[in-house]
């Protein structure tokens, strides 16, 4: 172990520590105060206070070197240590190439610096010793330094760094750069340190640096204005590369994805890329492709393809061709683009556009011919034809529409929006209606307009137009002017005709009814309404089964079918109930043919015939009736000349017989027989006798009366006899026992009708005038002043097969042996011979009325003298 | 008492007439028909004609007519059963074309006896 003097130092402070220390503990803190303070002074020279304290130390030691001994020891052991750790740091310091300054705070003055400050400033360190830093800062004085560092002190501040100067000794000035810390330990003595750094270089560099930076002021502006720029595009570069790149594996992508063939090859046509559907077109995988040279792989490109190819690379200009490949049958749209690495082929099947292609050129021929055919077409219109665009234009007339309104107006309307062709138009005086307002009328106008309403536009040339618009799917619209002049007159004449028809059918007597093909009424007259009970518009587009129900309209239905059938005409008989009773109608069903024959429908006519049916009935009995007295006269004739020679020769026969024999009384019985006869041939006589003979004015009143007075001395008292005798006139030109006859006949007939049950017998008389209807019912009766003889009973009555026969000659309802048929037919022929009129009415259970009509004898009447029968 | 000429195609009538006329003291003749009557009634020189109206060959009317034409004074009584087809009145009617009297069959004795009668007294 190397002894050194502060060993010996610090044993003699140990020493003097053990004196002045009464316990080891207070020679321990004392040890411990020694070495700190010997540590800031670490200065091996020793000074006079040095060597006084060693010496007090030292006696002090010596006193209590046997008390504190070991103590000592241990805490110079540590002096020892904390002095070769001072050690180190002083010689560490001295190596650094900052200057190391420490100075007190209250005295400014160091007590420290290491070598390099010594070096920088030029003073010896023992100069600088007994200075202070405002010795060597000429920038700063005392106080101002102070000030600087005074938050130091009062530890706001913890370091201060600043840049100022240090005069060397030879006066030259150093920038420095100084990092001032103040440090108070625990326990230890304040100070400052300093470190100082020579920033000479620095500060030259920092003036050329800013010389620099003067000189380039503006460039630097503008630089950073371009940089700026430069930055943004580049920014916009790199977001395009970036994008491009994105876009490029997107490409890739979409590449491999399309549908289309893409490849790609080098400067020697080697395939570089190859998409899957280029795979497919070429037909080999891509592993199969790439590095081969196109050419060799396909030579049947080398021909066009390979020449077009070849003169676009030359050129280093993208190419575009179509491009037919044989061997697949296609036609390719081919995109080169040359590049310097080579050429990319972007092929797309464009097979279908070029059918479609070669379909739109046919398509276009034969839209031009269409278009050709159309303009033919609408020129060759009997219409006026127009066409306005979406913009209410007009683009197109064809030549109709010129000579309706006018060549020269026509050409001029080209291109005028509508309502101004129409307001050109009204202007010109073209329409017949536009009356005092023609804003008005093109206020309508334009509302058909509005909504394309078909219409009918009069001109004042008096030509009536028909006027259709129709859209076009172009937004636009065309208008047709059809000259209607004549089918409007057809149509007033059509009406007039079918008014005048419905004139005719409404008006008409008869009943009118038309159907269609399905039994469907078309059309119903007033009359066919009253009968059918509907109107014609219930009527109309039914069925005569929902009319009348299944079994009535299956009848119709079958006389409908018969005609369709027949193609013919057929006539029926049809009974309608009507509130006069029934009414019989003669209806001919026909069918309605059109234009080309065939059956459309089938029309009805009927008649109301019941009149003429009871003309018919009455003519019939009439003729009956002569056929029947014919036969009469014939058989009276015959009868009177057979029963002459029964009668006479009997006559003279019973001359010659003996009363009261056996023979005479046989012979009276044949008289008898032969005179009944002869009554019959007389009652047939007076049925069969047209003219009366010897008839002369009678007062018809007084001779009922007479006639009354006979019958109720006759009839039984069940039957009561009521007279009704009208006051007026009833002369009448008659043999009155044939008029007797009539009322006995009649009577006769009552009576047995009713026979013993209580019942009436009314006999009438009146004056009635007879009209020509009522006189056409009977052949006998005229027209004029009629005495009308009615005979009614309460009777039975009879049906109407009994009525129909009533006046047959020996027709009789009666038993045999109690009439003989002849007493209605002898009042018949009776009746007949007096130039009048008998009817029968009656029904079952509703007895009997006779009607006998006899010409009133008005010359009687006036005073005149009566024309005599034969007269 | 009178010569009577019967006309009628009947047989039986004119037999019969002809025993009515007889018992009643009449000649009695007898003709078919109206043209055998015109031959005959002359040269027979008869009072009266009766006769019928519907016959064959010449009808009784058209006979009545001859008759009277030919012999204006010549009594005629007319005969009649009715019309075969029509029942006209025939007797009227041939009172009008100038017979004297009418008798409609059947005929009766005495009606014929007295027509007789009636019509040759007028002309006694």
């Amino acid at each position: 172990m190397i002894v050194k003097p502060h060993h010996i130092l610090y044993l003699a402070g140990l020493t003097t520590a053990f004196v002045f220390a009464l316990s080891s503990l207070w020679a321990h803190w004392l040890a411990d105060l020694l070495a700190l303070h010997l540590a800031g002074r670490p200065n091996i020279e020793m000074h006079e206070e040095h060597w006084t304290f060693v010496a007090t130390a030292t006696l002090a030691a010596v006193a209590v070197w046997a008390v504190a001994g070991p103590l000592c020891y241990k805490a110079m052991r540590r002096v020892g240590q904390a002095t070769q750790a001072l050690d180190q740091f002083n010689r560490t310091l001295d190596q650094t190439v900052d200057c190391v300054f420490m100075f007190r705070p209250d005295t400014l003055r160091f007590f420290y610096v290491n070598l390099g400050a010594i070096e920088q400033i030029g003073y010896t360190r023992r100069q600088l010793m007994r200075m202070t830093p405002v010795d060597i800062k000429p920038e700063f004085n005392e106080a101002g330094f102070r000030e600087m560092i005074a938050p130091l002190i009062e530890g706001s501040q913890r370091f201060s760094t600043f840049e100022t100067v240090h005069r060397h000794k030879d006066g030259t000035r150093i920038p420095v750069e100084i990092l001032l810390q103040y440090v108070a330990p625990p326990g230890g003595t304040p100070r400052f340190v300093a470190i100082v750094r020579d920033i000479t270089l620095r500060k030259e560099t920092d003036a050329a640096l800013q010389s620099a930076r003067d000189e380039t002021e503006e460039r630097n502006t503008e630089l950073r204005e371009a940089n700026a720029r430069l930055k943004n595009e580049v920014l916009e570069r790199e977001q395009a590369e970036r994008k491009a790149t994105e876009a490029g594996k997107r490409i890739k992508t979409i590449l491999h994805s399309i549908h289309d063939a893409f490849f790609a090859a080098d400067r020697e046509w080697r395939l570089t890329y190859v998409n899957p559907h280029a795979e497919e077109l070429f037909g080999q995988p891509q592993e199969d492709l790439l590095g081969k040279v196109l050419w060799d792989e396909f030579p049947e490109l080398a021909g066009g393809f390979c020449t077009r190819l070849n003169a676009a690379v030359k050129r280093s200009e993208p190419t575009v061709f179509d491009e037919f490949y044989a061997p697949l049958g296609r036609w390719y749209d081919v995109r080169a683009f040359p590049s310097g690495d080579g050429v990319t082929f972007y092929l797309l099947d464009i097979t279908e556009r070029k059918a479609a292609e070669q379909a739109l050129v046919e398509s276009e021929l034969s839209l031009r011919a269409s278009h050709d055919l159309m303009i033919q077409a609408i020129e060759s219109m009997s219409d006026g034809f127009t066409l306005y665009d979406r913009e209410q234009r007009l683009v197109l007339c064809n030549s109709k529409f010129g000579e309706q309104v006018g060549k020269k107006v026509a050409a001029a309307l080209i291109g005028k929006e509508f309502e101004e062709v129409l307001r050109w138009l009204a202007a010109k005086g073209l329409y017949d209606d536009t009356g005092p307002s023609s804003e008005d009328w093109l206020a309508k106008r334009l509302e058909l307009h509005r909504v394309h309403e078909t219409h009918v536009q009069k001109q004042s040339d008096g030509r009536i137009f028909l006027i259709r618009e129709f859209p076009t799917p172009d937004g636009g619209f065309l208008v047709t002017r059809t000259d209607i002049t004549q089918q409007k007159k057809a149509e007033e004449k059509l009406q007039q005709s079918e008014e005048r028809f419905r004139a005719v059918v409404d008006n008409s007597p008869t009943k009118i009814h038309i159907k269609d093909m399905d039994g469907r009424y078309l059309l119903v007259n007033p009359l066919a309404e009253r009968l059918f009970r509907v109107t014609e518009a219930e009527a109309l587009g039914k069925t005569s089964k929902e009319i009348f129900g299944r079994e009535q309209a299956d009848a119709f239905k079958a006389h409908d079918q018969a005609v369709i059938d027949s193609g013919h005409p057929i006539e029926q008989e049809e009974v309608w109930d009507e509130h006069d009773g029934k009414r019989c109608y003669l209806t001919v069903k026909f069918p309605i043919f059109d234009s080309a024959g065939n059956t459309t429908g089938i029309g009805a006519i009927g008649t109301d015939i019941t009149e003429h049916k009871k003309i018919e009935t009455q003519l019939s009995q009439s003729r009956k009736m002569d056929s029947l007295g014919s036969l009469a006269a014939g058989i009276a004739h015959d009868l009177n000349n057979t029963l002459t020679p029964v009668l006479g020769l009997t006559e003279l026969v019973l001359d010659d017989m003996p009363a009261g024999s056996q023979a005479r009384a046989n012979l009276e019985q044949v008289m008898a027989a032969g005179e009944h006869g002869k009554e019959l041939v007389a009652q047939i006589l007076a049925f069969s006798r047209q003219h009366a003979p010897d008839r002369e004015p009678v007062d018809l009143r007084r001779l009922t009366r007479e006639s009354l007075a006979f019958l109720r001395a006759t009839l039984p008292a069940t039957i009561d006899i009521r007279e009704d005798l009208d006051e007026g006139a009833a002369y009448v030109l008659a043999v009155p026992a044939q008029i007797h006859q009539i009322l006995m006949n009649l009577s006769s007939n009552a009576r047995d009708a009713m026979g013993l049950t209580p019942g009436v017998l009314t006999i009438a008389l009146n004056q009635v005038d007879v009209d020509e209807g009522s006189a056409a019912l009977h052949a006998e009766l005229k027209p004029g002043p009629h005495v009308k003889l009615t005979v009614c009973d309460t009777g039975p009555g009879m049906d109407r097969g009994t009525l129909g026969r009533i006046f047959d000659p020996f027709f009789t309802t009666k038993r045999v042996g109690d009439g003989t048929g002849m007493g209605l037919s002898v009042v018949h022929g009776i009746v007949k011979s007096h130039e009048g009129a008998i009817t029968v009415s009656s029904e079952p259970g509703h007895g009997t009325t006779v009607e006998i009509y006899l010409p009133l004898e008005q010359s009687h009447e006036t005073g005149l003298e009566p024309r005599h029968a034969a007269e | 008492m009178g010569r009577i000429l019967v006309v009628d195609d009947e047989d039986i009538i004119r037999f019969t007439l002809r025993q009515m006329l007889e018992k009643a003291g009449h000649e009695v003749f007898e003709a078919a028909n109206g043209l055998e009557a015109l031959k005959s009634f002359e040269e027979l020189e008869v009072d009266l004609v009766i006769t019928d109206i519907i016959m064959p060959v010449k009808e009784g009317i058209e006979t009545i007519v001859e008759l009277r034409r030919r012999q204006p004074e010549l009594k005629i009584i007319a005969v009649s059963g009715g019309g075969r087809t029509h029942n006209l009145d025939y007797l009227q009617i041939a009172k009008r074309f100038g017979a004297d009297g009418a008798l409609a069959k059947p005929l009766d004795r005495q009606a014929v006896v007295a027509t007789v009668a009636g019509v040759l007294g007028d002309a006694a």
